[in-house]
């Protein structure tokens, strides 16, 4: 994307005091997200991509100014967005919007789907009530969703049309970027396609662009432009989708990859998967130096040392934060 | 277990665990809500079978059939049979069920981690039917919990047997629940969707886990998932299930190159593939059924490109299109035909 990014994050990190899911280490800080930087272009999609735990939804706050960075910086069309005054965060929500995972408790069950969709409208003071009555019936054709049901309640709905309510909601106010945080994760193969196309569909009719976090690797590949993929609170690997998926030079994103089988049977048997040892470690105490080393079986003295920085190899705009990550892009089969 | 013998070509030969014709349903306001409506698929020693299906479909609850745990009433079991090793469970008192479960089948659940006692060491716990059970002494259960623990590959077994279950990873903690699962040395095992909640570098390691644990013992395993490629990757056979049915079944090669049904068609055409990018992806229109809800013909045909006249008159049986490949769809043959491949 040439145009100068919309977004544009720099350094960002954010360590909480203490881990919620280890009490044991109570002094320890978890470093949630740490460092991170990467430009989002206009109608363009990045997809996060990692594990539970590395940071990807921490980070997807932050971007919408749900929460705040340790430190480092966000900027929408060159503003800070954690610098911002009242107002004109109140006039950054009407850019940035967010879609939840979990479509089924991330809706009010208490109000109508055409309240819900109409909330950020009658928040922000926008229309008459009429007005917003017209334009919440527009959003549901806009989300393929019948607009005689706005009276229904969430309960009545399917996971994917809930997880459709929750576009709208997020499309209300016509935004320029919908941070989507794995929001096809719960639901079914066949619905989840749906989702997806739809997502597609409406970035082209609407110019959006999305911050799109998942932790299954072919949705994302199947949505993004680009992808960075996040271990233990860095991004390890950023790229275009093709030079990402094709030729993994980050050790994880070559074990991430071997481990998502083709449905091929043949080929799923014959897959070369790259077993990892064990877990990913906590987030409360990261591995000194590369954070990956105690999965990686390229693990040299260096990188117990030496934080690798993530720097651009021999294609333009593909960047790794690996020691030994090979000059030259490796080929990988397809 | 003693060594069922194979009857003769003459008759159908006995399974392992076979699944016949089993109808659930739930007392609802408005009468029984059918959840089985009719559910037949069987696992032989030494083979993977893999169980496919959207949400609701009705995999578990068949689980909780076999298994003995559903919690009836509310449900009601309005038919068919389980037979393990030539022997009917469902007529079984509850004290020789009792026997079946874990010696003969072996269960790790959807939700493993509420399958640990949170303020309990994790190996008394793997430990504890191998006294209760068996009648171990202690440090008899003790030993053959390590060796269980060895076996399913958790380092350092001897330690990790005195630790708790928040001191697990989550890939551990399934470790010890397979662990678990396989205590009293099952013939059959059935995982329920057991590597869903786990990432995916850990995913695998449980997939191969077990099926390495299939391979060192010669069990059946009964594998219930949602992933198209844990299945390609591990399934001797396949049952696909789509509202209370088995809808498809057969060989995973042949399945999974060219479906019978136009549903595991649909599915397989919906997943997002790692090695490209598709333009769009053949999106399947609709949800998956209510249950419950009265319907005529085939449950599939509001959702089916192919549906027509006769799809709405009759609802299409389990029957065998070719050779091995059975489906419940009235056009299996133009599918398996590749009618439905045109487009994509
Ligand atoms: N107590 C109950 N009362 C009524 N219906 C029930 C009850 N428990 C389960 N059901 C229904 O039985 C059907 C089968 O459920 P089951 O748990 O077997 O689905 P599943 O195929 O395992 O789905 P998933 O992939 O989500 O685990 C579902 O439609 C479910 O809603
Ligand atoms: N409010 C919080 N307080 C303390 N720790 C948190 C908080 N939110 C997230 N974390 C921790 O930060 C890390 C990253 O979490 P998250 O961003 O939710 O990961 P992901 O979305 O990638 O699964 C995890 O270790 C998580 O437990
Ligand atoms: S820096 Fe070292 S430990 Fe980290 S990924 Fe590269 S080789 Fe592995
Ligand atoms: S029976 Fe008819 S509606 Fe049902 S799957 Fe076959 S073609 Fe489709
Ligand atoms: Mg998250
Ligand atoms: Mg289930």
């Amino acid at each position: 994307m040439c145009s100068p990014p919309i977004l544009e994050v720099t350094d960002v990190t954010r360590h909480y005091a203490s881990g919620r899911r280890w009490p044991l280490g109570s002094a320890s800080r978890v470093h949630a997200v740490d460092k991170v930087s990467f430009t989002l272009g206009e109608r363009e999609t990045l997809g996060l991509v990692g594990e539970s735990g590395c940071g990807k939804s921490t980070l997807g706050r932050m971007l919408v100014a749900l929460d705040r960075p340790t430190s480092g910086t966000i900027r929408y069309r060159g503003e800070d967005i954690h610098r911002l005054s009242r107002a004109g965060l109140k006039a950054l929500r009407r850019k940035i919007q967010i879609v939840l995972q979990d479509p089924y408790t991330s809706l009010d069950p208490r109000m109508t789907v055409g309240d819900i969709v109409a909330e950020p409208l009658a928040v922000h003071g926008e229309g008459t009530p009429a007005e917003r009555r017209n334009r919440t019936r527009e959003l549901f054709e806009l989300i393929g969703l019948n607009p005689d049901h706005v009276n229904r309640y969430p309960h009545e709905f399917s996971g994917g049309q809930r997880q459709r309510i929750g576009i709208a909601r997020a499309l209300a106010l016509g935004p320029e970027i919908v941070v989507c945080d794995e929001p096809v994760s719960a639901l079914d193969v066949s619905v989840q396609a749906q989702v997806l196309n739809l997502l597609a569909d409406l970035q082209e009719q609407l110019n959006l662009s999305y911050v799109f976090i998942a932790h299954d690797l072919t949705v994302v590949r199947q949505i993004s432009h680009r992808v960075a993929v996040m271990y233990l609170g860095k991004v390890i690997e950023v790229g275009p989708e093709g030079v990402v998926y094709g030729q993994p030079r980050h050790p994880y994103t070559q074990a991430l990859l071997s481990s998502a089988p083709p449905t091929d049977p043949d080929m799923a048997r014959e897959q070369e998967v790259i077993m990892l040892n064990g877990d990913p470690p906590s987030p409360a105490e990261p591995p000194s130096g590369c954070r990956f080393r105690t999965r990686c079986w390229k693990a040299e003295e260096v990188c117990a040392v030496h934080e690798p920085a993530l720097v651009e190899g021999a294609a333009s705009g593909h960047l790794t934060a690996c020691h030994f990550a090979p000059a030259a892009s490796v080929q990988v089969d397809g | 277990m003693s060594d069922t013998t194979r009857k003769g070509n003459t008759m159908a030969t006995e399974h392992l665990l076979e699944v016949h014709d089993l109808q659930v349903e739930f007392g609802g306001e408005d009468g029984p809500v059918p959840v089985l409506r009719g559910v037949s698929w069987h696992v032989d020693r030494g083979e993977t079978l893999a169980i496919l299906g959207e949400s609701g479909s009705g995999k578990s609850m068949t689980a909780q059939v076999i298994m003995g745990i559903l919690e009836a009433p509310p449900a009601r079991i309005g038919g068919g049979s389980v037979r393990w090793n030539g022997r009917d469970l469902l007529g079984l008192p509850e004290a020789a069920r009792r026997e079946v479960r874990g010696q003969g089948i072996g269960m790790v659940f959807q939700d493993s981690l509420s399958a640990l006692n949170p303020v309990l060491r994790v190996g008394p716990q793997i430990g504890e039917t191998l006294r209760t059970r068996l009648g171990l002494s202690r440090g008899e259960a003790r030993d053959r919990t390590v060796e269980l623990m060895r076996q399913v590959r958790i380092p350092d077994a001897e330690q990790r047997y005195r630790q708790y279950p928040h001191q697990f990873s989550g890939g551990m903690r399934q470790r010890a629940v397979i662990a678990m699962a396989l205590a009293l040395s099952p013939d059959v095992l059935i995982a329920d969707e057991p590597t869903t909640a786990l990432d995916a570098t850990v995913q695998v390691q449980i997939l191969r886990l077990l099926q390495t644990l299939q391979g060192e013992s010669g069990m059946g395993l009964v594998l219930i998932t949602h992933d198209f490629g844990a299945a390609a990757s591990i399934a001797d056979r396949v049952a696909v299930m789509y509202a209370g049915r088995v809808v498809e079944t057969g060989m995973v090669r042949d399945i999974f190159r060219r479906p019978a049904h136009p549903y595991t068609k649909a599915l397989l055409d919906a997943v997002p593939r790692a090695d490209r990018r598709a333009g769009q992806l053949a999106a399947l229109p609709g949800q998956p059924p209510v249950l419950g809800k009265e319907t005529s013909g085939c449950p599939f045909r509001f959702r089916c490109p192919l549906a027509e006249t006769v799809c709405e008159e009759r609802e299409p049986v389990l029957s065998e299109h070719a050779q091995g490949r059975w489906s419940a769809c009235h056009l299996g043959k133009d599918v398996i035909a590749g009618v439905l491949t045109a487009h994509s």
